[in-house]
C-alpha cells in the first residue's frame, strides 16, 4: 500500500513557483512546526519538571522554570500511596480488555465483511454505541452492576470498556479484511480449508499490521479512560485516571506527586506510539477514510 | 451436511459474543433505566413511589439541565472548530516531506495519548494565576503585567477549558486528516498542476470535496467525544464559577452519583440518549457518510 | 516560647507518661476497654474512609497504634470532603460492605440516616464506656455531633470552629494604630463587626499592598461555610420554619453575599480561586493581616511541629510570636465541618468498627491527636481546652485553646437536615458565580429556586418538621 502513496507536492513542476517563494514557504512551514510542536510539548515538560522539583519550587511566584535542584522523592511519595499499585490496575484493565476485544471483535467483523450479517448498516449502527455518553450508560450499568455484586472488580471495568472499544475494532477490522483478496480465501476454500480454517489461517495473518492499529488504539482508550472507571472502581481496583484526583486534597494537593504519576501514565503510551508510530496514519486511514 | 450448517450458523456465530457482551452492558441496563424513570427514587425518602412521567417532566422543566446542554455545545462548537482549522493547516504542512517530519509528527501527537484527566490537571497548575506558568510568558510577551484569573471568571474559564481541550485533541483531527490528505491519489494534483490552477484554487475545487468524507468522519468522531466532555472539566473548573461552566456529563454525574436522585437521573439520561441519536441520524444524513457495504 | 526539637520531646514524653499514668489510675478507661475488646478481632481488617490530605495524617497515624494494640488492621482510605459525601452513600447503595468506618459532618447525618448507611450505637456506648468520658464532652458537642433523635450515632474527633488570625505585631503598630483612628474614628483591634473587618482589610490593603494584604478567606471549596455566621449573626433564617419557603435570599442574605464579594476586592487578587492552602502559605509567609480559618493554622503559626515531614511543604512560618486569635466577627463563628466516627450497616466487623472509634476519641488517645503537630483534628473535649501539656505547647497556647473554646460554645451549627449537602451546594454555586461578577441578588433568587426544588421533591412538610427539630437542636426557637 505505502508506495502507491505519493507525496504529490514533489511532484509538482518546479517551475511554477519561484525560488524566492520556495524559500519563505520553506521558513514559514519550520516556524509553524516548530510552534506546533513546542505548543504540545509545553504542558509534557512542564508536568515532567513538576514531578522532580521540590515543593517549594512547585508552588512558586513567579513560576520556576528551571529548578536549580532535582528530588526524585514524588515517585517514592507515589509508592507510599499506593500510586504503581493503580498502574499495575491500569495496565490489566487496558491489557485484558484489548485482548479480549480484538478477538471477540475481530470474529464479528470478519462476519460482517464476508457474509454480511446484519444488513449494510449494521457496523455504523454498532459504531453509534462508541458515542452514547459514558455518564448516561454508566448509571443504568450501576445499579444493574450493583444487583450483580461485580462493582470493584477488573471484570466491571473491563466490561464497560468493551462498550466503546468493540465497535471500534469492528468498524476497523472490517476496513482491513475488506482489502485482503479474496483469491487468497477462495484458494485456501478449494484446498478443503473449514470456514473457520480460513480465518485463522489465512485472514488474520493478512490482517495482522491492521490487528496492531487496532489494538493499539483500543489500548489508548482503555488506558485513558475516566468516568466508567470513576463510578465503577472503588477501593481493590483503581485505575490510574480514579487514582490521580485522589492526590487533590482539600487541604494538601500534592503537586510534586502529581507530576509523578502523570509522567509515569504517559510513558506506556508514549512507547506504544513511538513503536508504532507508522502504523498510526495507516490505521486511521483504512479505518475511518474507506 | 455441516458445510449447510456451517453457512447458517457461523456468521450468527461469530456475532455473538459481540453482541452478547454489547447488550448484556447496554440495553438491559437500558431497560433497568428506563423501568426506573418513572418512580421517585431518592435515597432520602422511604419507598420509591411510582410518579408517571412527573421525572420526564421534571427534566423539561429543569433550567440546569438545558444551561448544561447549552454550556457543552459552546464548548464543543468553538472547540471543534477552532481543532479543525488547525489540524487542517497541520495536516496540509505535514502531508509534504521536509526534514525532521517523522520526529516533528510525533512530538505533535503526543498530547492524544496522554489521560485525559492528567491533561486536565497539569493544565490547571498552568492556569494558576500565580504559581502557572501562562499568565508569567504572557506577562513576557507583551511587556506588562497580566495576572488575570483564569478559572474564577466565566469568560476566562471557557477560555481556558477550550484551549486545554483543543490541546489535546487538535492532533487527533490532524491524524485523520492527515490520512485522508496522503491517500489522495496524486495524479489529479498533477493534471490541475499543469492545467496551472493555483494552489488555493487547487485546495478548494480538488482537496475539499475529495476530502469531503474524511472531514466528515473527524468532525462526527470529536464531535461526539466532545460532547461528552467530563473528565478536563472535573479537573478544572468542577463546573464553576457558579455553574456556568457545567456541562451535562457532569450535571448528570451529579445529579445521579452525588445527590443520588436515581429515577431522575434515569429520565434524564434517557432524554439525553434520545437527543444524541437524533442528532446522530441527523448528522449522518447531512455529512453524508459512506455507511459501509 | 517557641517549640523546637528537643521540647517537641520533652512534650513525647510527657505524653508518654500521662497515658502510662491515665492507663494505671483509671481501670475502665474507654480506651483500655476498647484495646481489651479489641483483641478479639485481631487479625481482622477495618476499613477507614477519611478525607484525604492532611486530615488523613491523623488516621494514617493512629492507625499503627490500634494495630500494635489489638493485632486488627486498619486500612486508611482517603477521599476529597465532597467526594467522602458521595462515596460512603454510594457505597452503601451498591451494597459493596467496603466500608467499616462511617467518617462524618453533622451536616451529613440526616442524609446518611435516611440512607441507612449509621449503624445505632447505642448498645455499644452503653456496654464499653467508661460514662465518665462522656461527662468530658460539652454538652453542645454531644448534641450536634453524637446523637440524633436521642440515639448514639458516632463519637467525635475534630471540633472545627473557625477561627480569625490576625498579626498582633500590624495591629498594635502605634503609627498603624494612629493612622487607622485618624481615618476611620475608632480604635485599631481585632474587628468586631463585619464592617470593621472590612475597614481594616481595607486600610492595611491600601497601605501595603502588593507586600501585605488586609486579609485572606479562601473562596473556592465549601466556601458557604463563611457565609453562614454571618448570617446567622444576622438574624438571619435558612428557611421560613412556617412554609419552609427559603429566606437566603432575602435582605439579609444578600448584605451576607454582599459583603462577602466586597471583601474580594481587598484581598489579594485572585482570592476568588484560593483554598485552605493558598490562604495558609500567603499567611505564614507574612503576606496578609488577617485570616478566618481553621484552627491548626493557629499552630503552624507558631512553628509548631512543623518540622515533621508531614509539614515540610508548609512554608517556614515568618510570624510566630505575632498571632492574635478571635471568634468572626459578631461572635458568632461557623463550626465549618466537624468530624465523628460512626459504624457502617454494611460493616461485616460492627462491633471492631465500634471500638476502634471509641478508642480514637478516648480522652489519652484524642488528647494524642489534636495535638499531632500535622493532622487536622482540633480540640472538642473540655479536657482538651484545659491540658496543661497543651496549654504550654507555646507562648500564648492558653489563649488559643481558651478563643477556641469560647467561639465554640457560641458557634453555628451548620444545616443539618435531609439534603443539607444539596442545599449548600445550590448556595456555594451562587456564591462562585457572585465572585464571578453575577449580580448579587439574582444569584440567591437561582440559590433559592434551586432550594425550592429540593424541598418539593423531599415533602415540605416531612423538611419542615426536620428543619424545626434542626432549630431546636441549636437552641434557635422556631
Amino acid at each position: 500500500m505505502g508506495d502507491k502513496r505519493h507525496i504529490y507536492t514533489n511532484k509538482e513542476p518546479k517551475r511554477i513557483q519561484k525560488r524566492k517563494n520556495l524559500k519563505a514557504v520553506k521558513i514559514a512551514r519550520y516556524v509553524i512546526v516548530g510552534l506546533a510542536v513546542a505548543f504540545a510539548l509545553f504542558p509534557i515538560v512542564w508536568t515532567v519538571l513538576t514531578s522532580v522539583k521540590f515543593p517549594s519550587d512547585i508552588l512558586h511566584s513567579p513560576p520556576i522554570w528551571l529548578p536549580k535542584e532535582l528530588t526524585f522523592a514524588h515517585y517514592i511519595g507515589v509508592q507510599e500511596l499506593n500510586g504503581y499499585k493503580s498502574f499495575k490496575d491500569s495496565l490489566i484493565i487496558a491489557g485484558l480488555s484489548t485482548a479480549c476485544v480484538v478477538v471477540i471483535g475481530s470474529l464479528a467483523a470478519y462476519s460482517i465483511t464476508r457474509w454480511k450479517t446484519g444488513g449494510k448498516s449494521f457496523p455504523f449502527g454498532l459504531l453509534t454505541l462508541r458515542v452514547l455518553p459514558p455518564i448516561a450508560v454508566v448509571f443504568p450499568v450501576f445499579l444493574f452492576f450493583k444487583e450483580l455484586r461485580i462493582i470493584d472488580t477488573y471484570l466491571a471495568i473491563i466490561l464497560m470498556h468493551l462498550v466503546f472499544n468493540l465497535p471500534f475494532t469492528v468498524w476497523m477490522m472490517r476496513g482491513f479484511f475488506r482489502e485482503i483478496p479474496q483469491e487468497a480465501q477462495e484458494s485456501a476454500r478449494i484446498d478443503g480449508c473449514s470456514e473457520v480454517g480460513v480465518f485463522w489461517r489465512v485472514v488474520l495473518p493478512l490482517a495482522a499490521p491492521g490487528l496492531i492499529v487496532t489494538a493499539m488504539f483500543c489500548f489508548i482508550f482503555s488506558w485513558q479512560e475516566y468516568p466508567y472507571a470513576l463510578i465503577l472502581a472503588r477501593r481493590r481496583v483503581i485505575p490510574l485516571s480514579v487514582f490521580l484526583p485522589s492526590l487533590f486534597g482539600q487541604q494538601m494537593i500534592m503537586w510534586g506527586e502529581v507530576g509523578a504519576i502523570s509522567t509515569i501514565s504517559m510513558l506506556p503510551l508514549f512507547a506504544l506510539g513511538i513503536l508504532a508510530r507508522k502504523y498510526f496514519v495507516r490505521g486511521l486511514t483504512m479505518g475511518t477514510v474507506k | 451436511m455441516i458445510r449447510l450448517k456451517s453457512k447458517k450458523t457461523l456468521p450468527l456465530l461469530f456475532v455473538l459474543p459481540t453482541m452478547g457482551i454489547l447488550s448484556f452492558v447496554t440495553i438491559f441496563p437500558f431497560i433497568y433505566a428506563f423501568v426506573l424513570s418513572f418512580f421517585q427514587w431518592d435515597y432520602q425518602i422511604m419507598g420509591r413511589p411510582f410518579i408517571g412521567i412527573q421525572n420526564y417532566l421534571n427534566v423539561f422543566q429543569d433550567g440546569r439541565y438545558f444551561s448544561a446542554l447549552g454550556t457543552t455545545v459552546i464548548i464543543l462548537s468553538a472547540a471543534l472548530g477552532l481543532e479543525f482549522m488547525l489540524g487542517l493547516a497541520l495536516a496540509l504542512i505535514f502531508v509534504e516531506e521536509f526534514k525532521g517530519r517523522n520526529a516533528a509528527l510525533v512530538m505533535v501527537v503526543l498530547p492524544v495519548m496522554m489521560l485525559p484527566i492528567v491533561v486536565g490537571y497539569t493544565w490547571k497548575l498552568l492556569w494558576n494565576d500565580q504559581y502557572g506558568p501562562i499568565n508569567h510568558i504572557l506577562t513576557g510577551l507583551l511587556g506588562k503585567e497580566i495576572n488575570i484569573l483564569w478559572l474564577a471568571k466565566t469568560p476566562t474559564a471557557f477560555i481556558s477549558i477550550i484551549v486545554t481541550d483543543l490541546w489535546e485533541w487538535t492532533p487527533f483531527i490532524f491524524l485523520i486528516l492527515l490520512a485522508g490528505l496522503t491517500s489522495l491519489s496524486p495524479e489529479i494534483y498533477e493534471a490541475a498542476a499543469i492545467d496551472g490552477a493555483s494552489p488555493w484554487a487547487r485546495f478548494r475545487s480538488i482537496t475539499l470535496p475529495l476530502m469531503r468524507p474524511v472531514i466528515g468522519v473527524a468532525l462526527l468522531f470529536r464531535g461526539l467525544e466532545s460532547f461528552k466532555i467530563f473528565d478536563i472539566i472535573v479537573a478544572l473548573t468542577q463546573g464553576a464559577p457558579g455553574t456556568s461552566t457545567e456541562t451535562i456529563s457532569l450535571y448528570l454525574y451529579r445529579i445521579g452519583f452525588q445527590y443520588f436522585r436515581m429515577g431522575y437521573a434515569s429520565a434524564a439520561n434517557i432524554v439525553l440518549l434520545v437527543a444524541v441519536g437524533c442528532f446522530l441520524v441527523v448528522a449522518v444524513r447531512l455529512l453524508r457518510i459512506e455507511r459501509g457495504g | 516560647m517557641k517549640l523546637n526539637k528537643k521540647n517537641a520531646w520533652v512534650v513525647f514524653v510527657c505524653i508518654v507518661l500521662v497515658l502510662g499514668a491515665g492507663a494505671a489510675f483509671a481501670q475502665r478507661s474507654s480506651m483500655k476497654v476498647a484495646i481489651e475488646e479489641g483483641k478479639k478481632y485481631a487479625g481482622k481488617t477495618i476499613v477507614f474512609p477519611t478525607e484525604s490530605g492532611l486530615f488523613m495524617q491523623g488516621p494514617l497515624a493512629l492507625a499503627p497504634q490500634w494495630e500494635k494494640a489489638t493485632g486488627m488492621k486498619v486500612e486508611v482510605v482517603g477521599m476529597d470532603y465532597y467526594a467522602l459525601h458521595d462515596k460512603q452513600i454510594a457505597e452503601h447503595l451498591a451494597a459493596t460492605g467496603a466500608y467499616d468506618i462511617v467518617q462524618y459532618s453533622p451536616l451529613w447525618v440526616p442524609d446518611f440516616i435516611a440512607a441507612g448507611l449509621m449503624e445505632p450505637l447505642d448498645r455499644y456506648v452503653e456496654k464499653y464506656m467508661n460514662k465518665e468520658d462522656l461527662e468530658d464532652i460539652p454538652p453542645i458537642v454531644r448534641k450536634n455531633l453524637m446523637m440524633w433523635g436521642g440515639t448514639f450515632y458516632g463519637l467525635p474527633i475534630d471540633l472545627d470552629i473557625l477561627t480569625l488570625f490576625y498579626r498582633k505585631d500590624l495591629f498594635e503598630d502605634s503609627q498603624n494604630k494612629a493612622e487607622f483612628e485618624s481615618q476611620y474614628g475608632y480604635e485599631l483591634r481585632c474587628p468586631q463587626t463585619w464592617r470593621e473587618f472590612q475597614e481594616i482589610a481595607t486600610f492595611f490593603t491600601a497601605k501595603y499592598a502588593p507586600d501585605i494584604y488586609g486579609a485572606a478567606i479562601q473562596r473556592a471549596m465549601q466556601t458557604y461555610t463563611w457565609f453562614e455566621a454571618p448570617f446567622v449573626a444576622y438574624g438571619g433564617r435558612y428557611f421560613n420554619p412556617e412554609t419552609m419557603e427559603p429566606e437566603i435570599n432575602n435582605a439579609i442574605g444578600v448584605r451576607t453575599l454582599t459583603e462577602m464579594v466586597e471583601q474580594n476586592k481587598v484581598m489579594p487578587p485572585g482570592i476568588e480561586t484560593w483554598d485552605f492552602m493558598d490562604v495558609l502559605s500567603a499567611w505564614l509567609s507574612g503576606k496578609v493581616a488577617m485570616i478566618i480559618t481553621w484552627p491548626p493554622i493557629g499552630r503552624w503559626s507558631e512553628g509548631y511541629g512543623t518540622y515533621t515531614k508531614q509539614l515540610a511543604w508548609v512554608p517556614k512560618t515568618e510570624i510566630a510570636g505575632n498571632v492574635g486569635y478571635g471568634p468572626m466577627p459578631l461572635g458568632r463563628s461557623t463550626h465549618a465541618g466537624c468530624f465523628s466516627l460512626g459504624v457502617n450497616s454494611g460493616s461485616k466487623n460492627k462491633e471492631a468498627a465500634y471500638l476502634f472509634a471509641q478508642w480514637a476519641s478516648s480522652p489519652e488517645i484524642s488528647l494524642q491527636t489534636v495535638m499531632l503537630p500535622f493532622a487536622l483534628c482540633d480540640p472538642w473535649r473540655i479536657s482538651h481546652f484545659e491540658a496543661p501539656l497543651y496549654r504550654n505547647a507555646w507562648g500564648n497556647a492558653g489563649e488559643y485553646l481558651d478563643t477556641l473554646k469560647e467561639s465554640a460554645m457560641h458557634g453555628v451549627w451548620e444545616l443539618a437536615i435531609p439534603a443539607a449537602f444539596e442545599y449548600f451546594r445550590a448556595l456555594e454555586e451562587a456564591m462562585t458565580a457572585a465572585y464571578g461578577g453575577k449580580d448579587v441578588q439574582a444569584a440567591l433568587d437561582e440559590a433559592a429556586d434551586k432550594w425550592e426544588k429540593i424541598t418539593n421533591r423531599l415533602g415540605r412538610e416531612t423538611q419542615r418538621k426536620f428543619y424545626i427539630e434542626w432549630l431546636r437542636s441549636v437552641g434557635q426557637s422556631p
